[in-house]
């Protein structure tokens, strides 16, 4: 087909012979392709973030209150002070409830969206979960706000249906009770709990799918009651998922410093000490130190659930 | 001027002149991948206006063949010539080839006339003459009235006649099928190999096609090329490839085959080397009539019976080796565990040159 | 266990499900409420009127087109860069494979609090003031993940024969991305750039640190959650914002359904 075509002008040549020579070079389309967005991601966020870490091995001066540019551990050092271990600590229990609420109150949805829903009303479900999950992070920390003020919607319906003792119970319990929802621990925690929860449902749905109705069938056939075949196949095999779910909520409660500000006790989440030590205190040093909490308790997490098979669930 | 009046004028051009270069040429052209030698040190000439076939096991080298001819692979060693010009620096979009691919590749986004006006409309063709070709080329693979149906509206068989359809429009001097009748059932691939025949005998251009199955390469084409591990074992017409197998390979590879050792061979009554026997030719003969003959033969027990409609093959233990033997339905049937006199012409024993 | 569900499970379900939706019905609620100092409930009475005075305020107005902008240059950016990236990684096998698909998730997998402090401390150590293009900066970096999965999603889906057979019918690689690629391409473009426009129009963590004194929508939220000056109008905007991220969604969805089932995530 070459012979019925006449030689193409000028610049139309130009852009040929390149065309020619990517394509018998892949090394350079390669190249070309990858070079703009690894500058951005590469030199720009990877840059920044190694300068953060960096910082955690400076140290402030008590003094002068600025940043003395010299390798240390000292700031590390300070993150084993009470009030600073305090918060560190704080925060990993409570990502750690958070896993296991969302874990508790997830499995369920995924479980019947997996194994109930069929057609129309798996992607209704699929929507149900996903609305949920994209739409506006602070928009539903607000809501929780109001729900849980105290001429709210909920202690509104907890009079209204009889259960306020039950809710004035759970706020006399130590430490995670308070005066009210939306002050203590368990209030936070709830919130917490609402906004990952689509995070866990997902990745166990999907696990969920993953395990073949003909094991199911075979299990029954082998002689189990459903209750036995549930504890042996189907849990061990949706735990991949489970694990995968748990990353989200783990990581996304260790970093969170708005919700924390809104609804929960005055005390603390990482996150937050993270804000005030590099907003108004100045204090770089140590919150690189502490943001570099999250990242190795992620990392460590993420080893874990490797084991435990999380990334086969993508 | 129609596609096939242009063919017709240049295989009589090419008919008439000595100097017609080969349609495609490799000249110790290797592919290594990693370790793996995919195609190794391989030497090929393909005449113009030849049906071609290569034939191979997975894995031989054939297809890698095929897409170094195309220019989707460059060789790491060795040139390439397609009609006297050099191609291995040309990319795919340059040369005068066209392919048809395994599994057609029809574009899902185009219905079927704008799939096989695509090479048109990318060579600068203007709309209604590249629609009237178009719909010329779909006539041509008898496949007209489906031009506004996108792909998967569309039958196995349709798809790959669009295919067809899609590559021969831009009129290519060497067309590539990549086993194109794989994925057909047996009435429509039996249906199209006479189709593909036809065509390329109509249209007089170079056809080159892939496939593992050696009914179909020596039922399609004028000249065969046996694949294995990379190398070309053997190249001849059909005839040549099954009565005159150079190989073990050969002679097992296409119509499998009997392959005696030189010492069996000599047992049963032929030459002391390693030979091939075909199984048709044998048939099952009363002792008597065998020994009055002296025809080469054997005697042994049947294990197995095998009913395939058009003839029987059966497996016999002769003491130093097996026989596989296809009989004619007329033959007289044999039962397992029966022990027969097989025999055959001493013509049928043919002598093969080398193991691989 | 082709059985039935039980009561309890369906029970559970149902209450989850209400768990889920009913705080966003409620806000919705709350913007028709004529109660303006605190979150009674249930409202004693329904009103339009706060519509209105949301309209009026320049504060709101001024927060909704800083978002707008950002949302927009940064999808667009993102689509871009995260379209060369999946071109990159669909099909390839090259050294630091694996370590560049990690770079790219990671301004997603690592808290938002993390990327923001080191975008901040990058660019006080370069010197650069805070603007809308650091605040740009900051969304691209993380919705070029978004745009990279869905498009990944999409090309590792796409037969490679096809291109093959593109350019085997004469068309060079411009013409082959511009004919048969881009096309394919399109629709998973979309869904990623919907996403990514929601998820920037929405981030506040990140935002905070690269915005300066400029306020997106979400920072001029957090201030009225903070200290509140018009209850029922942070309402209405919550409203707004519900919806400006509810409509890409829904849409993204419907553009790549055919493709994935229900329990695949493209996040």
């Amino acid at each position: 087909m070459t012979s019925l075509a006449s030689s193409p002008p000028a610049p139309e040549a130009a852009l040929n012979r390149i065309a020619d020579a990517l394509y018998l070079r892949r090394g350079l389309l390669l190249t070309l392709l990858l070079v703009p967005p690894l500058l951005w991601l590469g030199v720009v966020y990877a840059g920044s973030l190694f300068a953060l870490l960096l910082q955690s091995f400076f140290s402030i001066d008590e003094f002068s209150g600025t940043i003395v540019r010299e390798l240390t551990l000292k700031t590390y050092g300070e993150l084993l002070a009470p009030a600073n271990a305090d918060v560190i600590l704080r925060t990993i229990t409570m990502a750690a409830a958070v896993t296991v609420g969302s874990a508790l109150l997830g499995f369920p949805i995924a479980y019947y969206a997996a194994r109930y829903a069929k057609g129309r009303m798996k992607a209704v479900f699929y929507l149900a979960v996903m609305m949920p999950l994209w739409s506006s992070y602070l928009v539903k920390v607000y809501a929780w706000k109001m729900l849980l003020a105290r001429e709210g919607a909920v202690a509104w319906t907890a009079g209204a249906t009889g259960l306020m003792p039950v809710i004035d119970a759970a706020l006399g319990l130590p430490i995670i009770g308070g005066p009210s929802l939306s002050v203590s621990y368990l209030g936070q925690w709830l919130v917490f709990v609402y906004l990952w929860l689509p995070f866990m449902i997902l990745p166990v749905q999907a696990a969920l799918e993953r395990v073949p109705g003909s094991l199911i069938e075979a299990s029954a056939d082998l002689g189990a009651q459903p209750r036995q075949t549930f504890r042996h196949i189907i849990l061990p095999l949706a735990l991949p998922g489970v694990a995968a779910g748990s990353i989200f909520t783990f990581s996304l409660t260790l970093g969170d410093y708005i919700l924390p500000q809104i609804i929960g006790p005055s005390s603390l989440l990482l996150g937050q000490a993270v804000y005030m030590l590099q907003g108004t205190a100045g204090n770089i040093p140590l919150a690189a130190a502490f943001a570099f909490i999250p990242i190795a308790v992620m990392a460590l997490y993420l080893l874990a659930a490797k084991r435990l098979g999380a990334f086969d669930a993508f | 001027m129609s596609v096939h009046d242009k063919a017709r004028i240049a295989t009589a051009q090419a008919s008439s002149s000595p100097f017609v270069p080969a349609a495609v040429e490799f000249q110790g052209v290797s592919r290594i991948f990693g370790t793996v030698r995919a195609v190794d040190d391989i030497n090929l000439e393909i005449p113009a206006g030849e049906f071609f076939a290569m034939l191979g096991p997975s894995g031989s080298g054939k297809t890698t063949c095929l897409r170094l001819i195309a220019g989707f692979e460059q060789p790491d060693a060795g040139e390439i010539t397609i009609f006297g010009e050099p191609a291995s620096s040309l990319p795919p979009f340059r040369r005068c080839v066209n392919t048809v691919f395994q599994d057609y590749a029809l574009f899902p986004h185009l219905n079927v006339l704008q799939n096989v006006a695509y090479g048109l409309m990318i060579g600068g063709v203007e709309r209604g003459e590249r629609e009237r070709r178009a719909k010329q080329a779909l006539a041509m693979v008898k496949l007209p009235g489906l031009e506004a149906r996108r792909p998967a509206q569309l039958s196995g068989g349709q798809r790959q006649r669009v295919a067809l359809a899609r590559a021969l429009v831009n009129e290519p001097k060497v067309l590539l099928l990549d086993e194109p009748l794989g994925a057909l059932d047996l009435k429509l691939r039996e249906e199209m190999q006479i189709e593909l025949k036809n065509l390329q005998r109509s249209l007089g251009i170079t056809f080159v096609f892939v496939t593992h199955d050696q009914g179909e390469a020596l039922s399609m084409s004028n000249r065969v090329a046996i694949f294995n591990a990379g190398r070309i074992v053997q190249t001849g017409t059909p005839q040549e490839i099954y009565e005159r197998p150079k190989s073990r390979f050969a002679a097992e590879f296409v119509g499998g085959s009997n392959v005696l050792e030189p010492a069996v061979s000599a047992r049963f009554g032929g030459p002391e080397r390693l030979v091939s026997l075909r199984p048709e030719s044998i048939a099952v003969t009363p002792a008597e009539a065998a020994a009055a003959l002296n025809l080469p033969g054997a005697e042994g027990r049947c294990t197995d019976v095998q009913y395939h409609g058009s003839y029987r093959r059966i497996f016999v233990d002769c003491g130093g080796g097996r026989l596989v033997a296809a009989l004619p339905p007329s033959s007289a049937p044999v039962s397992l565990g029966e022990t027969v006199r097989l025999s055959w012409s001493p013509g049928a024993m043919h002598v093969l040159e080398s193991e691989e | 266990m082709r059985s039935n569900p039980s009561r309890a499970l369906q029970a559970g379900v149902a209450a989850g499900l209400l768990f889920l939706h009913l705080p966003l019905a409620i806000v919705i609620l709350y913007a028709f409420t004529t109660e303006e100092r605190t979150f009674q409930f249930p409202p004693p009475g329904l009103t339009l009127k706060w519509f209105g005075v949301a309209w009026e305020r320049q504060d709101v107005w001024n927060a909704l087109t800083l978002s707008f902008q950002v949302a927009a240059v940064s999808t667009a950016f993102a689509l871009v860069l995260g379209t060369l990236a999946a071109g990159a990684l669909a099909r390839g096998r090259f050294f630091g494979q694996e370590t560049i698909s990690l770079l790219i998730i990671l301004p997603i997998a690592l808290p938002g609090i993390i990327t923001g402090i080191a975008l901040r401390s990058a660019y006080n150590l370069m010197d650069i003031p805070f603007s809308f293009w650091t605040i740009v900066i900051g969304h691209t970096t993380f919705c070029i993940v978004i745009v990279h999965n869905n498009a990944i999603a999409r090309l590792r889906r796409l037969s490679p024969s096809i291109i093959e057979a593109s350019y085997d019918l004469g068309a060079n690689g411009f013409q082959t991305f511009r004919y048969v690629i881009l096309p394919n391409l399109g629709t998973a473009l979309l869904a990623g750039g919907m996403l990514a426009f929601a998820l920037s129009f929405d981030e506040v963590i990140v935002t905070t640190f690269t915005a300066g004194q400029q306020q997106t929508l979400p920072i001029w939220m957090l201030n009225e959650m903070i200290r509140p000056r018009q209850r029922p109008v942070t309402n209405v905007v919550a409203v707004l914002v519900i919806l400006l991220t509810f409509l890409p969604i829904l849409a993204a969805y419907y553009l790549t359904r055919e493709e994935a089932g229900p329990a695949s995530r493209t996040v």
